[in-house]
């Protein structure tokens, strides 16, 4: 059962029930059709745009809305063809229901509308082993695939590798993971067996933290210090008993910036490790602390401590009371710096845009968690 | 036989309306009658295109009256017209319709058709003028002729001109093609035969033309100089479906490479005609078929790519392997995949592969030509690029579906740091072009009923095309029996595709 197109302000939209994909090409094409040309010509024409095919999947109809969501409000800036697929393998009924909407805005300065088209499907039963089957024939053409993972990593990997089948990208959120250590090691497994790339939204929220430490080691007055750690606090909100995966993704980044040995890494518990430079024993303090209005597992705050020829430094990064704010303090021999910076939001749609406009060729995030193997381990251990 | 204006001419098709006529359909009961032609005709009818009087004398071997043939063609005209039926315009256009039965070799059947035919000629005033349609397999093509043959030789032929609309596919090889272009020619001249392609029926396929020359920006750069690479793609996503039977006589080599893809090849890489016209056209198009490198033997193996598909997924549904579909024989060697790589010996096109693949249970149905451009000589974006090289600019023109033309170019990503992004520039056929474009039958037979034979296939582009097919065909026989099935429905072909691309430093193009 379908409902015919409608012409909602902003929104064209289209839903069926047990469709086949011929049936949601047709739409489709109807639909390019409405946003391509007003045949009455009152509201003057729409342009159809698309530079990218991105592919959301969602465990739920919740992560879903959430994720189309972010599709929407990114269309200005990364206009795609958006399919969200919601599968549900477990039900018996092999099946596709679908729904379409094009999402217009008004381009800045033009009487013209920019509309990119979404697509949701729902796929149950068998169908839903085999989704790269139903993917394949609604992508456009020649344009770059990404795969949007929205939700935790399934038990088995079939689903996830079905849609790597297709895609140039894939992007997952390692805070959602339900085995937030477990998952990255399977994360990096899965990268050693397929092409595409692989991002990771919450490696990219770290992206202001290694900013503010690579500038602050850079410059004249602790760079000089960077082979002088003597010992790297990191704390987090609280979540599980494990360090979340942003703290030892933040941990496995420095360790590489400061030259420490990743091999080297032992744990005593999973909040006290031990590195090494050089032989010289670095210890790291992961630790979780109550903070309101970030994700859990984020960071919090970090603190260095230098010691060098009896001298003593120190460098933090420590959120305010606005998370949107943080306090960076230096401490060195001849004195005391503090600045507060604001911080880019890290929700989805930033962190999201920062991936599309810049990971699908930069392989940082994969060669950080092959490098950070052991420490993932030990951690875990 | 009088040429008429042409489907591209400067006037108007209307003010050149064809002559009174009657169109004989062989094959009346069939699926092509049912589900294409009577369809199309209703549609020309609709539009009020169809000459005056115009007259349909349909004949096959199932005994019907016209009353019951004409409530038989209102059904499935009802089901597959592309507009609903006007009872007003039905009720004209189906007192033209008449039925005749009989074998398609057999002389009393044909005597008592062409008794028909001129009782209906004389009663409606169409002239004599007879255009037939060879609506049936093509293993009944000959006998017809001969028939129609026998008649003219009785003086039972029609006092105005006599044309023949012949179905693909046209012949199995290359002799069996020069024996029906013999039997076709001891009854009509050529200028009167037209064989369909249906593809060249289509507008985009028309529009290839008007494309390359009409616009002055194309002309200089569709040539070696700066073309990297074609590819023609005809990708199915259904299997042989009830076809089984004639399809593993066939495969796709001669069901899709040998007309279709070798008709887009023509249209794609011709020199410009000195008119649109059917001569000048057709002159060019032969030429391009005639520029072909013909394979050696154990060429083959290295310009080529066959298979067979498994069992598998494909839009969400399983399928069954070929092997398993009805009216295939087990052990099957039929190929429902094949991929070619062509060079063309001419001025333009020397050294430029023509990258040509067809299959059926592909992932998605979609057919496009896509000419890759040679990269900008010097790469003076070194930070803008994400890539070690940059993404070549491609023109596709994509057949079917969400027909259209589109240019991928590279293009500044706003913001900072500065980088580049491949985008579209995309023209979309029907949204362009609001009204609903005609189908290809009703191009093709318009065209017929005016004379024109542009966007028919002359004999000896035909043998053409075959000659091509022989070499390959004759490889494979000397190739050992593959290991099928070798692709899983669903997917792209079999591992020997992509070899065949990539060993030239290619990939072929996610549709």
């Amino acid at each position: 059962m379908a409902q015919a197109l409608d012409h909602e302000d902003r929104e064209l939209s289209w839903t069926g029930r047990a469709v086949d994909i011929d049936r949601i090409e047709a739409e489709l094409t109807k639909l390019r059709y409405f946003t391509a040309g007003d045949p009455e010509g009152a509201e003057g024409f729409a342009i159809r745009t698309s530079l990218v095919n991105v592919v959301v999947y969602a465990e739920d109809d919740d992560i879903a809305a959430q994720a189309s969501r972010v599709i929407e409000d990114l269309a200005a800036h990364h206009p795609s063809r958006a399919l969200v697929v919601i599968a549900r393998p477990s039900e018996d009924e092999s099946r596709i229901d679908a729904s379409l909407a094009a999402h217009c805005h008004l381009a800045p300065g033009v009487d013209q509308q920019v509309c990119c088209e979404e697509i949701t499907l729902h796929v149950s039963g068998r169908a839903a082993f085999h989704l790269h089957s139903i993917i394949v024939p609604l992508l456009i053409p020649d344009l770059p695939v990404v795969v949007w993972w929205a939700g935790p990593l399934p038990d088995k990997s079939h689903l996830i590798e079905e849609l790597c089948e297709v895609a140039n990208h894939l992007i997952v959120d390692s805070s959602r993971f339900a085995d937030q250590l477990g998952d990255l090691a399977r994360i990096r497994e899965f990268a050693s067996l397929h092409d595409c790339a692989i991002g990771d939204l919450n490696y990219e929220r770290l992206r202001p933290w290694r900013d503010l430490v690579e500038q602050h080691t850079g410059t004249a007055g602790l760079g000089d210090w960077l082979s002088s750690v003597k010992s790297a606090e990191i704390r987090y909100t609280e979540q599980t008993k494990q360090p979340p995966a942003q703290a030892i993704l933040f941990l496995a980044w420095l360790a590489e910036h400061c030259a420490w040995d990743l091999g080297s890494v032992s744990a005593r518990g999973s909040d006290r490790l031990t590195l090494k430079q050089n032989e010289r024993e670095i210890p790291v303090y992961l630790e979780p602390v109550k903070y309101e209005g970030v994700g859990r597992g984020w960071l919090v705050s970090i603190k260095l401590a230098f010691e060098r020829d009896g001298e003593a430094a120190l460098l933090s990064v420590s959120r305010t009371g606005d998370p949107l704010h943080v306090t960076v303090r230096t401490e060195l021999p001849d004195g005391v710096r503090e600045d507060h910076v604001r911080i880019p939001a890290c929700d989805s749609q930033t962190v999201l845009m920062h991936q599309l406009d810049t990971a699908p060729h930069d392989p940082e995030f994969v060669r950080l968690l092959i490098a950070a193997a052991p420490l993932i381990q030990a951690t875990r251990n | 036989m009088t040429a008429q204006a042409s489907t591209f001419a400067a006037a108007p098709v209307s003010d050149s309306a064809p002559h009174p006529c009657t169109i004989v359909i062989f094959g009346a009961s069939g699926d092509l009658t049912a589900r294409m032609l009577l369809p199309a005709l209703y549609n020309l009818a609709l539009d009020r295109r169809l000459p005056p009087r115009l007259s349909i004398l349909c004949y096959a071997r199932t005994k019907w009256t016209d009353e019951a043939f004409r409530e038989e063609a209102r059904k499935n005209v009802e089901k597959h017209s592309r507009r609903p039926i006007d009872p007003d315009v039905w009720d004209s256009f189906a007192a033209g319709i008449f039925y005749s039965y009989g074998g398609y070799d057999d002389p009393e059947g044909h005597d008592r058709l062409n008794e028909r035919l001129r009782e209906v000629e004389a009663e409606r005033d169409t002239g004599g003028n007879r255009l037939y349609y060879l609506a049936v397999p093509p293993t009944t093509f000959i006998g017809i002729i001969e028939q129609l043959g026998r008649a003219q030789a009785q003086g039972k032929g029609g006092e105005g001109w006599s044309r023949v609309i012949v179905e693909k596919p046209f012949g199995v090889d290359l002799a069996s093609a020069r024996e029906l272009n013999r039997a076709v020619h001891s009854v009509f001249d050529e200028d009167d035969v037209y064989r369909i392609d249906h593809y060249l029926g289509k507008e985009t396929v028309q529009n290839i033309l008007v494309f390359r020359f009409a616009n002055g920006i194309m002309e200089p750069i569709w040539n070696r100089r700066y073309v990297d690479h074609v590819q023609i793609t005809v990708s199915e996503s259904l299997g042989v479906g009830s076809r089984g039977s004639y399809y593993n006589g066939s495969g796709a080599l001669r069901d899709m490479l040998q007309n279709h893809i070798m008709q887009l090849l023509s249209l794609v890489a011709m020199e410009p005609p000195l008119a649109i016209d059917g001569r000048s056209v057709r002159n060019e198009k032969v030429k391009v078929l005639n520029a072909v490198r013909l394979f050696e033997d154990d060429e083959v193996a290295m310009a080529t790519a066959r298979g067979q598909y498994g069992p598998g997924w494909v839009a969400g549904e399983e399928v069954p392997a070929y092997h398993e579909e009805e009216g295939v024989p087990g052990g099957s060697q039929t190929e429902t995949f094949a991929a070619l790589r062509l060079f063309l010996d001419s001025w333009r096109w020397a050294g430029v592969p023509f990258y040509l693949r067809t299959g059926k249970r592909l992932p998605k149905r979609s057919t496009e030509i896509a000419v890759s451009f040679k990269p900008a000589p010097q790469l003076l974006f070194h930070d803008f690029v994400e890539k070690p090289h940059l993404e070549p600019n491609v023109l596709s023109i994509r057949i079917q579906p969400n027909e259209g033309i589109s240019l991928k170019f590279l293009t500044k990503v706003p913001g900072s740091p500065p980088r580049m992004r491949p985008a579209a520039m995309d023209f979309l056929y029907g949204a362009s072009f609001v009204a609903q474009a005609p189908s290809a039958y009703e191009t093709l037979i318009m065209d017929a009923l005016q004379g024109d034979a542009t966007l028919f296939t002359r004999s000896d582009e035909v043998e053409a095309a075959w000659t091509i097919m022989e070499r390959v065909l004759s490889g494979w026989s000397s190739m050992p029996p593959l290991e099928l099935p070798n692709y899983e429905a669903g997917t792209w072909g079999p591992a020997a595709a992509d070899e065949l691309i990539e060993r030239d430093g290619r990939q072929w193009r996610r549709l």
